[in-house]
């Protein structure tokens, strides 16, 4: 085992490889997984979206209409400024800013009884999701009521508002669909999706740049004067490899039970073992990749760029960082040929899960399977590549 | 000095690393992003919702409920025989598509199947009290398009309730036939409404942001330019920089002559990558291209004193500094929303609670002077996110100045 204990040692010379790429990778993963929230509730809550209100009015009709906001969305500042409104329209602060012109309450309550078309309230809508048109709907939804309200009756806006207000806590009744067990939740999901990078590039950037050494020509001269076949040779440094492997997924799994292990509590210990499975399997693809990189012997500083654009490649794909479901079908056929995709796909299984069903266990191994074929394939090529660089050398 | 200049640039030139991280790695990235960006479709106007309904007499005998659902998933004469539906279409007049995409199922069971293998965002039953009840999976409860679905259906049960509350609050404001039709007309129709602003100089697209975070993350990994220069020339860094040390050219001009080359290819780099974005990805910057340079050059000057910073950390060997580069390229990237939409969340999280963490991010800051100048009428938040990475540049250049400082080593 000599090989492997020398492979091991080259590649935790880089252990800071390991911080660059399976920590930071983690933290970010962690960091992301927070910025969504968290795990949805087991009531249904309906889609509190961010809105801001600008309020030039100042009515009866506009303070009720802010109120309302403030009900049924998360309300956030925005200035009353040229400026401050673009910087909410372009980054997106607000899924929605609602803009009520001066005299607006006034204007509306004589609109409706004078059997004319109110004035518009200006908005500033999300581009990026349908929260903001949300908002709109809501919006429209309590300013038509007012408006039916005001035509029919001469009532003062102020006792009108009431009456929309009290009419807003009717509505549909919305319950949660009865389920066996509790699926995994969206946090973990995003986390275990940020580790496709550490997992899939990591690996492969470490095993790369750790077992360089191994390629230069002094090492491998010494290498080829000793009594170690090639072949026993290759097992080792795939033996290193699996082991640098290893390590990568178990520090990655270990820090996400322990980060989500209170979330995890209600789900069924398979679907989390179903969840490591997958993050092996592409463990496995970076394993191999790492492998063919090693063996196309590309130059030092090559390695990190072909890993991260890989890396790069295969999180987008997969959907990782951007829901593929947006995406055109083109780019949906070409996802379908990166392990990033079964990987995500059998993780999205586990989410929607609602039970321990054999189905669910086939479907999930399966794409993992698919995944781990690809691990085989590129495997195949790293050492049909290394076969045929000895052949020419020979 | 010219000269030392011109063996940096071209001795950075032959570097095969800088040549992929500089010049050749921006360009991949944003040919990756135009080709999976492109048709990409927005989400931003709600069409076509999968909504399944359980079709048993029940629904049959909800004869409103059932032309407003039918009437919104565009089915038959049902999608113009309701004012509610008008109404509601209305309202998102971008969209060509209806509202939802409706899946009958013919038991309850059926429709639970779907709804939780998430072939249907929620199904819509109706209780023996003729009552809607929505249901939804508990693994994609809360989402915008089951509240659209829910506001449809609450508006539709309003109505009633409104109705009744005006009779009791003002009996003769419903009191002929005539006024309630009126009052249940003006109820569906759609005449107090909003109008979208169009405030920002282009409209903003979803994708767009990639492009700028980009270039954040460009200016950042840019620091390996500067960083490998300085290793050249600083004794104790490489054997090249103990040789250059003591060669007859001050350490001085040796070190400013390393920072400037290391600008002009971080400048170049960065030029690069617009006139690529600009001619091939079709950014266009708000039309503000020509101000472009002014950031590259602001970029340019943040990394070369990131770069220096790193390069002449006392003690810490090529590896170590290596991993501080790519380390703080990945951590830097992150707020500036490089990472997909968890990691623009996060940035926009930052920037409203912790905007001094962004302030002093280079990668956020080189994005923002892109954005800026790309959205905004004002100049000014360019010319703050300019002034923010010349104020950084600064302190690191600082720090770098101070680490470079004259050195007695134990040999000399």
């Amino acid at each position: 085992m000599p090989i492997v204990s020398i492979a091991c040692r080259l590649v935790r010379e880089h252990r800071v490889l390991f911080a660059v790429y399976v920590l930071l990778f983690s933290i970010v993963g962690a960091l992301a997984a927070g910025s969504i929230g968290p795990a949805s509730a087991e009531d249904y809550e309906a889609a509190r979206p961010t809105a801001a209100v600008v309020d030039r009015d100042g009515s009866t009709v506009s303070r009720a209409l802010t109120a309302y906001l403030e009900n049924t969305c998360e309300l956030v500042e925005v200035e009353d400024t040229a400026l401050s409104l673009q910087e909410s329209a372009a980054n997106d602060y607000a899924n929605y800013v609602l803009v009520i012109p001066a005299g607006y309450g006034d204007a509306l309550m004589a609109a409706a009884r004078t059997d004319a078309d109110a004035p518009e309230l200006e908005c500033i809508v999300s581009y990026r999701n349908a929260s903001g048109a949300l908002v709109d709907q809501r919006v429209r939804t309590w300013t038509q009521e007012l408006y039916a309200l005001a035509a029919a009756s001469d009532a003062p806006a102020s006792e009108l508002v009431g009456l929309v207000a009290d009419a807003q806590l009717t509505g549909v009744a919305v319950q949660t669909a009865p389920t066996a067990e509790t699926g995994i939740p969206v946090s973990y999901l995003v986390y275990c999706q940020f580790a496709l990078y550490a997992l899939f590039g990591g690996i492969a950037a470490i095993v790369g740049t750790g077992l360089f050494s191994l390629r230069l020509p002094s090492i491998r001269q010494r290498i080829g004067a000793s009594c170690v076949p090639q072949t026993r040779f290759d097992a080792q440094v795939v033996g290193a490899i699996a082991l640098c492997g290893l390590a990568v997924w178990a520090i990655n799994a270990g820090a996400g039970l322990a980060l989500y292990h209170a979330e995890l509590a209600p789900v069924p210990p398979v679907f989390v073992l179903l969840m490591l499975v997958l993050l092996l399997a592409l463990t496995l693809v970076g394993m191999a990749f790492g492998f063919l990189v090693w063996q196309l012997n590309v130059r030092h500083e090559l390695i990190h760029a072909i890993c991260n654009i890989a890396a790069m490649v295969v999180a987008f794909l997969g959907g990782t960082w951007v829901p593929l479901d947006n995406m055109s079908e083109a780019v949906t056929a070409v996802a379908r040929f990166t392990p990033g995709y079964w990987a995500v796909s059998g993780m999205q299984e586990l989410v929607r899960a609602t039970s321990v069903s054999p189905d669910l266990v086939r479907t999930v191994l399966l794409d993992a399977g698919i995944v781990a074929l690809f691990a085989l394939a590129i495997a195949t090529a790293g050492l049909a590549v290394g076969r045929a660089r000895r052949a020419t050398q020979a | 000095m010219l000269a030392l200049i011109a063996r940096n640039v071209r001795t950075s030139l032959r570097n095969t690393s800088i040549v992929i991280w500089a010049f050749l790695f921006p360009l991949i990235m944003a040919t990756i992003f135009m080709t999976m960006f492109s048709n990409f479709s927005s989400s931003q106007y709600a069409s076509d919702i999968p909504l399944g309904v359980v079709a048993d007499a029940r629904w049959n005998a909800a004869t409103g409920l059932r032309e407003l659902v039918e009437g919104l998933a565009g089915e038959g004469a049902a999608a113009h025989s309701s004012e509610e539906t008008r109404a509601v279409e209305s309202d998102a007049s971008e969209k060509d598509s209806p509202l939802f995409a409706l899946t009958r199922y013919a038991t309850a069971d059926d429709a639970r199947a779907a709804v939780l293998a998430g072939d249907v965002a929620a199904y819509l039953a109706v209780d023996a009290a003729g009552k809607p009840v929505l249901y939804v999976s508990p693994a994609d409860s809360g989402t915008t398009s089951q509240a659209i679905i829910q506001l449809v259906l609450d508006r539709y049960l309003q109505g009633e309730e409104l109705a009744a509350n005006l009779a009791e609050h003002d009996p003769a404001a419903l009191a002929s036939s005539e006024s309630a039709a009126s009052f249940a007309r003006n109820l569906a129709d759609s005449r107090a409404g909003t109008v979208e602003l169009d405030i920002l100089r282009e409209p903003p697209q979803e994708m767009s942001r990639y492009y700028y975070a980009l270039l954040g993350y460009s200016c950042i990994m840019c620091t390996d330019v500067a960083k490998t220069l300085i290793e050249r020339t600083r004794s104790g860094a490489s054997a090249l920089g103990d040789r250059c040390q003591v060669s007859a050219t001050p350490p001085s001009r040796q070190l400013v002559a390393a920072i400037a080359a290391s600008w002009l290819i971080v400048m170049a780099s960065m030029l690069v990558t617009i006139a690529f974005l600009w001619l091939v990805a079709g950014v266009s910057f708000g039309g503000r291209v020509w101000l472009t340079p002014v950031a590259c050059a602001a970029c340019a000057l943040v990394s070369c004193a990131f770069g220096a910073f790193i390069g002449s950390l006392p003690g810490a060997n090529p590896r170590v500094k290596d991993a501080l580069v790519t380390i703080c390229t990945l951590a830097l990237s992150l707020p500036a929303g490089l990472f997909g939409e968890p990691a623009v969340e996060l940035g926009n999280w930052l920037t409203r609670n912790m905007p001094l963490l962004q302030l002093i991010n280079p990668a956020t800051q080189a994005t923002d002077a892109f954005f800026a100048l790309t959205f905004y009428d004002s100049l000014a938040p360019f010319g703050q996110a300019l002034a923010a990475l010349v104020g950084i540049a600064a302190v690191l250049a600082l720090g770098a100045a101070l680490c470079m400082r004259r050195t007695r080593h134990a040999h000399c």
